[in-house]
């Protein structure tokens, strides 16, 4: 290795430091552009610094609570390179810059912490520091989103209660809290699923029940469509896009490394909470003409899909559901980005979107196969995501059924793809309605993963194999 | 992977057209062009390669690959040479037939897309590269089914064909993951040898219920009529040419699979039921276009019957001239919509034989599908009735029978369509028509006109297919017997129609015949069915939406409720959010009481 381990990791939690300043000192002169060229180059240097430590294959623990190895390493870089993305979405939004920019480097912050989560204090701290300047974020953008706003702040609040229950359970059984699994603590050795501790299956219950509510299954996720309709549009991104999958990392960090033995308790829970998510996700969406809106029931109907890798729990269960985690995420910034650019239009609904293909055809033609992709249309990225999901599933005979929901769903959801690019290409208006550059270039670059991991989806699947394969061997 | 350069040109003009697209005139010969340039490789992959499978490794899973890969074993080429072949004459046609400017780079875009995914179909190998090509098919087709946006009517047959064409696709890959995590292999050839497993059973079942799907087989017959709302050029060659065989073919290859489990009687079946009911529909039905699509239904249906008794020869051979006398009938069903001002009412056309060419390319495409010697609809509609002619058992006999019957009003109601159009026009009208007749493009005379040879040497094939194509199953032979009886058959539905039509020059179906029109028209049945489907599905759409609706009415009450309106807190903390944290609390103690207790 050219850079030691350590020094790896240390570069990344002081680069992390380093995104929380950038912003503080450009506050005062509201140097918007500094701020944004500023925060960028962190968040690419850190996708670098993990991209590196991904390929070399660290395994290094700092201070503790830390830990930097190929799962971490590979969420690490996904979140960096995302909130590149959103990073460019927001500065194209706002006026000023800078406050915006403070709160989101504290969600970033939080959601490194969550990726490099060692303990599960930090897993907690990580999460709250994500949600809460999320809240934030929505209610300076302006007083229609504060309704919004107060509703994530609340619920995340009822949400980290339950996790806090949770964690508060798992302590006498791992008195350091550390994410190692239960049974293997000193203290409580022999710890078996089936001795009857209540306790346990309390904190397993609680933390489905939270990570439901972050990752948005039913019947946690009642919230979701009204705070993705009211933040405005590049924080829905990053809730959709990016909350979403961090909430989905420390699920897998809790139930395959902490409560790894007791997997016949907590697959259960998964499959519930999966049928019960892609079912209301897809089947409410078919009602929708707020296209956020349907994009929002949309994006928890694919959660639902991640959760069934998760509940298979096989090594390849969770290779697939981190494909489909990697898929949705950009298939969703990429299409909240084309949203959020209409709304700026005043273009809300589906009615609104009539003629997009010939007001702008980079949008619509990029919408259209971002919604393919999210159908499961073959080559894109969302049918590799989808596939493998499925497939898990049925290499486990056992789980054959979910597997079919799963097919079921999917094609259910055409239904309103389909509306959607049906919508964009009738009428016959001409105006034409240009797109702001940094929206673009985001656009692009969903798309261009989209279609380029479709095609080849080998480098993804084997990187998603590696991370899994390194969460499983803790 | 030389087999897929044929797919190349088309998605280089697909995306041409839509750069293009202001250029109106260029891009229809963009596509013109490339369909052409795919031909002459799909020409060139006849002459020089011989049944090669070529794969590449598309991804990975675990220490299995799933593979693209390609074939161009005879029996894919011949589908590729019919696309190919068709291609540049739907794309001819739609020249002089798609004139709205606006429309041409939409128009050539989805056509050129709809016919690389027809090619690819054609030579794939596997179940991934067939999947990707059936998915692409589906969505084609109801793009250009819709094509025309303003029409209510073309939007509902859209949203019909997608839901058909959704079952079949729920069905296929759920099939495809049972064969995958049964076998770890989607290859065909490695599939033929597969042992026989319930998963095989269960997978063999969906993908023929997704083949009747696509081949709008019953009881899904109905999309395919209501398709006839699209372009005519993609009527022609998707919907009765193309596309719509996809599914025959799909269980024409897999035969030897069906063969194994001993379950091809299936398609025998099924056969007949569409048969009967696509013969009795187009009977029924006044619309021009309607009852050439109910009449591919029918056609369809014989080749599962051929594909049930194992005679795979008799199924190519009417797959091959099918393609041919289908795609010309459309086309001059086009020119005559096309002269009449786009009327669709089979009793409102007339005048038909003013223009001689159109009108002679008319009747050698309604000879062919009657089913009249030497044209080649006969030698395939005789082979399946060949076929079937075996009176060893009563099943088998009364089989045989009803074919007899589906001919029998096969030849009626393909006369009638030839008949009818024939009449004078009433004085108001005979003006302009004549002038239309006379000034119908000549992009939109040709390709009928080749199609029109096609049909007549299409014969040819009756004789060589044995040589040409190395397939499994049962021979060919039409003896004395099945030609007398087809011969007669045809001619008994001349005369009928003759009388019927010309001499007593009857209108079609009116009140009077209501009963009789009722007992032959199952589309309105087959409908409901239809319609009990997508209601189902709308209605649970709404009952879960009335859920949120609901915590909207409480909100609002609960709103009302709260006296301090001026209180911001208040107003921000409403009852939604109480509603949110309910659910949350509900949901945290029904898991606990399940799994807990």
């Amino acid at each position: 290795m050219l850079i030691g381990p350590f020094y790896v990791a240390h570069a990344i939690i002081a680069l992390m430091l380093a995104l929380i300043v950038v912003p503080l000192a450009a506050i005062p002169r509201r140097q918007s552009h500094a701020a944004f060229l500023a925060s960028s180059a962190l968040l690419a240097l850190i996708f670098l610094l993990s991209a590196y430590a991904f390929l070399s294959g660290v395994d290094v623990t700092v201070f503790i609570i830390f830990h930097l190895y190929q799962f971490s390493a590979f969420f690490l870089g996904l979140f960096a390179f995302a909130l590149l993305l959103v990073n460019a979405l927001s500065y194209e939004h706002y006026q000023d810059f800078t406050r915006f920019s403070m709160f989101l480097s504290f969600a970033i912050v939080g959601m490194f912490v969550v990726a490099m989560a060692n303990s599960l204090i930090t897993i907690l701290l990580g999460l709250e520091l994500m949600t809460l300047p999320t809240a934030f974020m929505i209610m300076t953008s302006g007083k229609y989103h504060i309704e919004a706003a107060v509703k994530l702040f609340i619920l995340s609040a009822i949400a980290i209660g339950a996790l806090s229950f949770a964690i508060a359970l798992v302590f006498p059984y791992d008195l350091q809290l550390a994410l190692s699994p239960v049974s293997s603590s000193a203290l409580f050795t022999g710890i078996t699923p089936n001795a009857g501790n209540y306790l346990l299956i309390l904190s397993i219950i609680l933390v489905a029940a939270a990570m439901g509510f972050e990752v948005a299954a039913f019947p946690f996720n009642l919230w979701v469509p009204d705070v993705y309709q009211g933040a405005p549009g590049n924080v829905t991104a990053l809730l959709a896009g990016i909350n979403k999958k961090v909430a989905f990392v420390a699920l897998m960090e809790i139930f395959f490394v902490l409560f790894v033995q007791f997997q016949p308790i907590f697959s259960p829970v998964l499959i519930l909470l999966s049928i019960a998510t892609m079912f209301y996700g897809n089947i409410v969406a078919l009602v929708q003409t707020n296209v956020k809106r349907l994009l929002a029931y949309s994006s928890i109907s694919q959660a639902g899909y991640i959760l069934i890798g998760l509940a298979v729990a096989t090594q390849f269960g969770i290779e697939a559901s981190i494909v489909q985690i990697v898929a949705h995420l950009f298939m969703i910034i990429g299409a909240f980005a084309i949203v959020l650019w209409l709304e700026s239009k005043n273009l809300r609904t589906l009615d609104d979107y009539n003629s997009l293909g010939y007001r702008n055809r980079f949008a619509a033609a990029s919408l259209a196969i971002l919604m393919l992709s999210m159908a499961g249309v073959p080559p894109l990225l969302g049918f590799i995501g989808k596939f493998l999901v499925f497939s898990s599933a049925i290499d486990t005979r056992a789980l054959l059924y979910l597997a079919v929901f799963g097919i079921v769903n999917s094609f259910i959801s055409i239904y309103y793809y389909a509306k959607v690019i049906d919508h964009m290409y009738s009428g016959r208006s001409k105006e034409l309605l240009p797109m702001g550059r940094y929206t673009y270039a985001v656009v692009a670059v969903a798309l261009a993963a989209t279609i380029l991991l479709g095609v080849y989806p080998n480098f993804l699947i084997s990187a998603a194999s590696a991370a899994s394969k390194a969460l499983l061997a803790l | 992977m030389l087999a897929l350069l044929v797919i190349v040109p088309l998605v280089v003009a697909a995306f041409l057209a839509v750069i293009l697209r202001s250029r109106t005139t260029l891009v229809r010969y963009v596509a013109l062009g490339a369909s052409v340039i795919s031909l002459l490789i799909a020409v060139a992959l006849l002459l020089t390669s011989s049944n090669m499978v070529q794969q590449f490794i598309w991804f990975n899973v675990g220490q299995y690959a799933v593979h693209i890969s390609t074939t161009t074993a005879p029996i894919n080429l011949m589908l590729l040479l019919i696309v190919a072949g068709i291609t540049p004459l739907i794309f001819a046609y739609s020249i002089g037939y798609l004139k709205t400017p606006s429309e041409q780079g939409r128009y050539y875009f989805e056509m050129c897309i709809f016919a690389a995914s027809m090619m690819l179909f054609s030579i794939s190998a596997n179940f991934i590269s067939l999947f990707i090509a059936w998915e692409m098919l589906g969505i084609t087709s109801y793009l250009l089914i819709g094509f025309w946006q303003y029409k209510p009517k073309a939007q509902l047959a859209a949203r019909k064909a997608i839901t058909t064409i959704i079952i079949g696709d729920v069905a296929m890959l759920i099939a495809m993951l049972l064969i995958w995590s049964t076998y770890h292999t989607f290859e065909f050839l490695a599939l033929y040898s597969a042992a026989a497993t319930p998963a095989l059973y269960a997978a063999m079942l969906l993908i023929a219920v997704a083949a009747f799907t696509k081949s709008a087989q019953f009881p899904f017959t109905e999309w395919l009529a209501d398709a006839m709302e699209g372009p005519t050029p993609v009527s022609a060659f998707l919907h009765s040419s193309t596309m719509v065989k996809a599914g025959v073919f799909l269980i024409l290859i897999l035969a030897p699979i069906y063969t194994n489990l001993h379950i091809l009687n299936l398609f025998v079946i099924f056969g007949i039921v569409s048969a009967l009911v696509g013969a009795m529909n187009a009977l029924a039905e006044h619309h021009i276009k309607r009852i050439l699509a109910y009449s591919t239904i029918e056609d369809l249906a014989l080749m599962f019957i051929a594909i049930g008794f194992n005679a795979l020869y008799a199924a190519v051979l009417l797959f091959i001239v099918q393609a041919f006398y289908k795609a010309l009938l459309f086309m001059s069903a086009g020119s005559i919509m096309t002269a009449g001002d786009d009327e669709e009412d089979l009793f409102e056309s007339f005048n038909s034989t003013k223009n001689r060419g159109l009108f002679i390319t008319m009747v050698i495409g309604t000879l062919s599908l009657a089913g009249i010697f030497p044209m080649s609809g006969f030698f395939g509609k005789a082979a399946i009735d060949s076929v079937a002619a075996n009176f060893s058992s009563l099943p088998n006999i009364i089989l045989y029978v009803l074919l007899s019957v589906v001919d029998l009003l096969s030849s009626i109601y393909i006369f009638r369509w030839l008949f009818v159009p024939m009449r004078k026009a009433p004085l108001e009208k005979a003006f302009t028509l004549n002038i239309n007749y006379r000034t119908l493009p000549k992009s939109m005379l040709i390709p009928p006109t080749i199609l029109a040879a096609f049909v007549i040497i299409g014969s040819v094939f009756y004789v060589t297919l044995t040589n040409l194509l190395p397939l499994g199953g049962l021979p060919v032979s039409i003896g004395v017997s099945d030609t007398v009886v087809e011969t007669i058959l045809v001619l008994a539905g001349l005369a009928i129609a003759y009388l019927l039509y010309v001499k007593m020059r009857l209108s079609g179906f009116t009140e009077k015949h209501e009963v009789l029109r009722g007992a032959f028209n199952s589309g309105a049945e087959i409908n409901v069915l239809y319609n009990y489907f997508a209601a189902f599905v709308m209605l649970s759409a709404n009952v879960v939406w009335r859920f949120d609706h609901y915590i909207d009415r409480l909100l609002y009450y609960s709103g009302m409720g709260l006296v301090e309106i001026g209180n911001r807190l208040r107003r921000l903390q409403n009852g939604q959010t109480n509603l949110y944290v309910a659910a949350f609390m509900l949901g945290l103690l029904a898991l606990i009481l399940l799994f807990a207790l």
